[in-house]
């Protein structure tokens, strides 16, 4: 099974078996706090794969106790560089604030980073190098019907096969669309490395299937993409999540600073937020039948 | 250069004992052991004065009941004294070297003169001990109780200098010391989880126990391996003169203990268990998941011990614990210790007594699904310890006593294997870790007493095993990766040795007065191995690593300074200690850490330095109906990690303040008896908040909002305070065999104490909301009926 989410599955146990105890005398109660304000930093999340070419988004940090949005950011410059020459300058989506495009889609092997500025200010901010990776295809997704369990509802469960290729060192990331919707909670960040997986394929034989959704009815729609990620982006939705995710309970890691792979050209101890990642990518969607 | 003026000066006072053990002629040593009259066990820091040709010469039993003391020959008056048991003299015709065996009676007092079994403070103005506690396991059954629950740890906590970093929490902290830098043993085996319930009991059962000591600084050279305390806690012999049995009845455990002589006088066994029975009320809650939840923890206590002859006296001692969790057929999780000590005592002559001891230890986890589970998963992790020691006391005269001995520790590390759906095994390591010390006690005059002390500690690494090798410069990470190396069995992967390995330790005593003393210590102490945990109390499922080829031994240097005043005609002692510790290599994470299974454990892990200081104050009445203590500490403990990159730096390299840190920290305990049948009791404890780390900004991934961390440690969680209370009635009956009742409620006026303070948001509207978590959200009481036969 996917080491993640099996260590995850045991954390998600041990939280469980802890929380039990501590339920029973514990307790959660709201409180005002002030909190300090902090450097106002750019956050850049941009991406390209082989078979989508090169976007990004890009915000301002905001103050953590406001509902407000982050600011967007609509007039930076952003520069693709392939195998370290700049290939493409991404344009502002319009009408979408802090949304820019470019033209360039990635090529399996190649080695992509991002240079950007932003407004008013002249010295450049660089992302570290990303590869395009092979991505295995989805060999196959489909829906099954399942009873009424302990801890399981009843209903249509989805799943797909998958083979992951052999040889030590990949990476995958799961997106999951809901009748067109992106399920993007950090619940959802689903990612693994091939660890415990390495050559095997998950068809209920070697492994059992990838258990992505459910319980749904008929005629509900999904739409999955893997895609092949770096070791960094994988370090940085491990800690995405934690952040997000384990919070509020004796056992849970001390929080830590989500940093990913953006900081300034001259001094790389300045760093910028969010991620610029490349990756291969594999789609397969599905429509539950009765 | 600071290794060979000690050592230099050490050799001075080996020559000074040797001369002065050559001017024996006309003397005798009286030797031997002092035991409880009522139950044969060893009594433990008995004073034993003799008196004899005009000299007086006073020493105290050591951890066995065992002293030696040399005077002149002749008609000596022997005066044996301890906190609890009757003074006795006795006249000794001393005309050669004795060996002799006293047996003291427990004081028959009322409850209303009961005095606290305290042995903290009863001689330290005259030894050179300093920075050590002991508590025995009749004080620890008079302090409130969580759940009815006599716990050593937790009376351990309301004593200056140690701390946790919040109610409930795993483990304890002394002196700005994480809390794997504490040495815990348990019949000299090392304990490498102290805790049931996550936290909420200790796993040292008090009918079990004799006495725990802890050492915060001034440690003796016997004892290594940790940076900063040894809790070293003795179980119980075993009563040698009559069977009985005690035990007792709680509202969610109970527990019974047997003992008695397997030869009168010569040989006895004690056994005690304990269980929880937690679970049997889960239904009460009406939730059908917890209908089938399984939430117990268990102990067992045994130990055996013989003289098998006058010289000669063997023991065997083993604790079994473990905790289980379980949900129906879904999910398992235990843990548990295992440990077994044998030991063997010799009165090698009148002046030379000799311990030796093997010992295993073994820490165990499993989390899993039951073997009854449609997918089977099972993840099992492992450290085990095999430790023989040999250590001789050799006292030549009243002035100078030496200790002296070797020991070697032999590590497993099976950090992870899982069964089940698929089988994978994280590489096991093994390490071995020697030691030898010496250390010596010199009473230069009436008034100055000193202990000079060295150890050497080595410790190596051993294969099997494949080492990931990386690119210079000493940046461990998944991209530095250059390859591997593989070492055969018992093939050295890296040995720690050289000057880095020893240890001196040093501590002196100066009677100004008669009622007051001065000390002052050194201690340098190195640990291998380090517990692996990011959390902000360790978990049962955090693992020990060793030192390694990329890990570093960790060292502390700690400088103490004391002051010890009796005050009303000795009713009273105040304490007063500074120190200032020193850390090095201690082992921080990187942000994010991804700890479990993890084979290269180094690409996680960051190295740094630490500082300690602070100000401890203990004033403590020991006798008449109203005694306890005050304990006051203000202390102060900072780390800094400033790595080559920001990547391996916390704070930019900055100072910050570990999380356990608090700047003050009292605790008040009363114990009031006011007739032959009531005892009551109460501990207020205050503590000032701990750090913790705040957001300072939100970002935001792909949709995602996320709180930004960039100051770790840099905020504080609101002060803490909490009353418990403790009451216990002695119903009518024979002494010593009076059934009683216990209770009192946890937490008296129910405050809600900030375990941590955390931040919750909704990620669509991205309202935040801050949220203060309290482990014990209310008042707890608790009764419990307990019995002897």
């Amino acid at each position: 099974m996917l080491r993640s989410n099996l260590l995850n599955l045991g954390s998600f146990r041990f939280l469980l078996a802890a929380a039990t105890v501590s339920t029973v005398v514990g307790c959660q109660d709201p409180i005002d706090l002030e909190l300090p304000e902090g450097t106002k930093r750019p956050i850049v999340n941009a991406r390209i794969t082989d078979e989508d070419s090169v976007t990004a988004e890009v915000y301002w940090t905001a103050s953590y106790l406001t509902q407000a949005p982050n600011e967007p950011v609509s007039n930076a410059v952003l520069v693709l560089l392939e195998d370290g020459v700049a290939v493409d300058t991404l344009r502002p989506i319009a009408n979408v604030p802090g949304r820019y495009k470019g033209t360039t889609v990635g090529t399996e092997g190649k080695s992509y980073r991002l240079r950007f500025w932003m407004p008013g200010d002249p010295k450049p901010w660089v992302s570290g190098p990303e590869t395009v990776r092979r991505c295995p295809s989805i060999d196959s997704i489909y829906s099954e019907k399942r009873p009424r369990e302990p801890f399981q509802l009843p209903g249509r469960y989805s799943l797909l096969h998958f083979t992951e290729p052999a040889g030590r060192g990949d990476q995958y990331r799961f997106k999951v669309w809901r009748n067109d919707t992106l399920e993007n909670l950090p619940f959802n960040i689903t990612f693994f490395d091939d660890q415990f997986n390495d050559g095997l394929s998950f068809n209920n034989v070697e492994l059992p299937a990838v258990d992505f959704a459910g319980p749904d009815s008929v005629g509900t729609k999904y739409r999955v993409e893997i895609s092949s990620i770096s070791p960094g982006l994988l370090q940085f939705l491990t800690l995405l999540r934690q952040t997000t995710l384990q919070v509020g309970t004796p056992f849970d890691p001390a929080p830590g600073l989500v940093v990913g792979n953006l900081w300034r050209e001259e001094n790389p101890d300045e760093f910028a937020l969010g991620y610029f990642y490349a990756s291969g990518v594999s789609r397969a969607s599905l429509v539950i039948q009765p | 250069m600071k290794y060979a003026l000690f050592l230099a000066m050490f050799l001075g006072w080996m020559a000074g004992v040797q001369a002065q053990n050559s001017l024996g002629s006309g003397l005798a040593t009286l030797s031997g052991t002092v035991k409880d009259a009522s139950n044969g066990e060893s009594l433990v820091n008995v004073a034993v004065a003799v008196e004899c040709g005009g000299r007086k010469s006073s020493v105290l039993t050591n951890t066995y009941g065992y002293f030696s003391v040399t005077v002149p020959a002749g008609a000596a008056k022997v005066t044996l004294s301890s906190l609890g048991y009757e003074k006795q003299v006795t006249q000794v015709a001393l005309t050669k070297s004795t060996n002799q065996v006293f047996k003291l009676k427990p004081s028959v007092v009322g409850l209303d003169e009961v005095t606290v079994g305290v042995e903290r403070g009863v001689n330290t103005l005259k030894t050179t001990e300093i920075s050590v506690a002991q508590i025995s396991a009749k004080e620890v059954k008079k302090l409130p109780q969580l759940l009815g629950e006599a716990d050593v740890l937790r009376a351990i906590r309301l004593l200056p200098g140690v701390s946790s970093v919040g109610e409930g929490a795993n483990g304890f902290n002394v002196r700005g010391g994480n809390s794997d830098q504490n040495l815990i043993l348990l019949d000299e085996a090392p304990v490498f989880n102290s805790s049931h319930l996550f936290g909420f009991f200790s796993i040292f059962n008090a009918d079990a126990v004799r006495d725990a000591k802890l050492y915060k600084g001034g440690m003796p050279a016997i004892y290594g391996g940790r940076l900063s305390s040894v809790l070293d806690v003795r179980q119980r012999e075993g009563n040698n003169q009559r069977w009985s049995s005690s035990g007792g009845v709680g509202l969610l455990s109970s527990r019974l203990l047997v003992e008695g002589p397997l030869v009168k006088d010569k040989a006895s066994v004690v056994l005690a268990g304990r269980r929880s029975y937690f679970d049997v009320f889960l239904p009460l809650f009406n939730t059908p998941e917890l209908d089938q939840t399984i939430l117990y923890f268990y102990d067992f206590n045994g130990k055996i011990n013989a003289q098998l002859s006058k010289k000669d006296r063997v023991y065997a001692s083993f604790y079994n614990g473990r905790d289980k969790f379980g949900a129906a057929d879904l999910f398992q999780f235990g843990w548990g210790n295992w440990t077994a000590t044998t030991r063997w005592n010799r009165a090698v002559n009148d002046k030379m007594f000799f311990n030796a001891t093997a010992l295993y230890s073994d820490y165990t986890y499993l989390l899993g699904t039951p073997d009854n589970a449609e997918t089977k998963f099972q993840l099992n992790s492992r450290i085990q310890n095999y430790v023989t020691t040999a250590a001789w006391t050799y006292f030549p005269s009243p002035k100078h006593t030496v200790d002296f001995g070797a020991s070697n520790t032999y590590y497993i590390f099976s950090p992870g294997k899982i069964t089940g759906a698929f089988d994978i095994t994280l590489s096991q390591e093994w390490a071995t870790e020697p030691a030898a010390y010496v250390s010596h006690t010199w009473k230069a005059t009436n008034a100055f007493s000193v202990t000079s002390g060295l150890r050497y500690s080595a410790f190596g690494n051993l294969g099997p095993r494949t080492v990931t090798l990386y690119e210079p410069g000493g940046i461990f990470e998944d991209t530095t990766v250059v390859g591997t190396r593989s070492y055969a069995r018992g093939e050295a992967i890296r040995w720690f040795t050289g000057l880095g390995g020893l240890e001196p330790r040093f501590s002196a005593n100066y009677e100004i007065s008669e009622n007051a003393s001065l000390k002052a210590s050194y201690n340098r102490n190195r640990q291998y191995i380090h517990l692996i945990s990011n959390n902000t109390s360790p978990t049962p499922v955090n693992v020990w690593r060793p030192a390694g080829a990329y890990i570093e031994p960790a060292t502390a240097n700690q400088v103490a300074l004391g002051y010890v005043q009796k005050l009303a005609r000795g009713a009273a002692v105040l304490t007063v200690e500074t120190y200032y510790k020193d850390l090095q290599n201690i082992v921080d994470y990187k942000d994010g850490a991804d700890l479990v299974f993890k084979d290269n454990i180094e690409t996680e892990l960051l190295s740094g330095q630490g500082r300690a200081y602070g100000l401890e104050v203990l004033l403590e009445k020991k006798t008449g109906k109203l005694n306890g203590w005050i304990a006051y500490t203000l202390s102060r403990t900072e780390l800094q990690v400033d790595g080559p990159t920001r990547g391996t730096s916390v704070n930019n390299g900055e100072w910050y303040l570990a999380n356990y840190n608090k700047l003050h920290d009292l605790n008040v305990v009363a114990n009031y008896a006011p007739s032959k049948q009531w005892d009551l009791s109460a501990t207020w404890s205050y503590q000032s908040g701990r750090p913790i780390t705040y957001p300072d900004s939100r970002g935001e991934f792909e949709g995602i909002p996320y709180p930004i961390y960039a100051n770790r440690n840099g905020g504080e969680t609101p002060d803490t305070h909490r009353l418990d209370l403790a009451a216990t009635f002695a119903f009518k009956g024979k002494n010593n065999r009076k059934p009683t009742l216990a209770f009192g409620v946890y937490n008296a006026y129910a405050r809600r104490n900030p375990y941590s303070v955390f931040f919750r948001q909704d990620f669509t509207t991205r309202e935040v909301q801050a949220y203060r978590l309290s482990v014990f959200g209310t008042a707890i009481p608790y009764v419990t009926y307990n019995f002897s036969f």
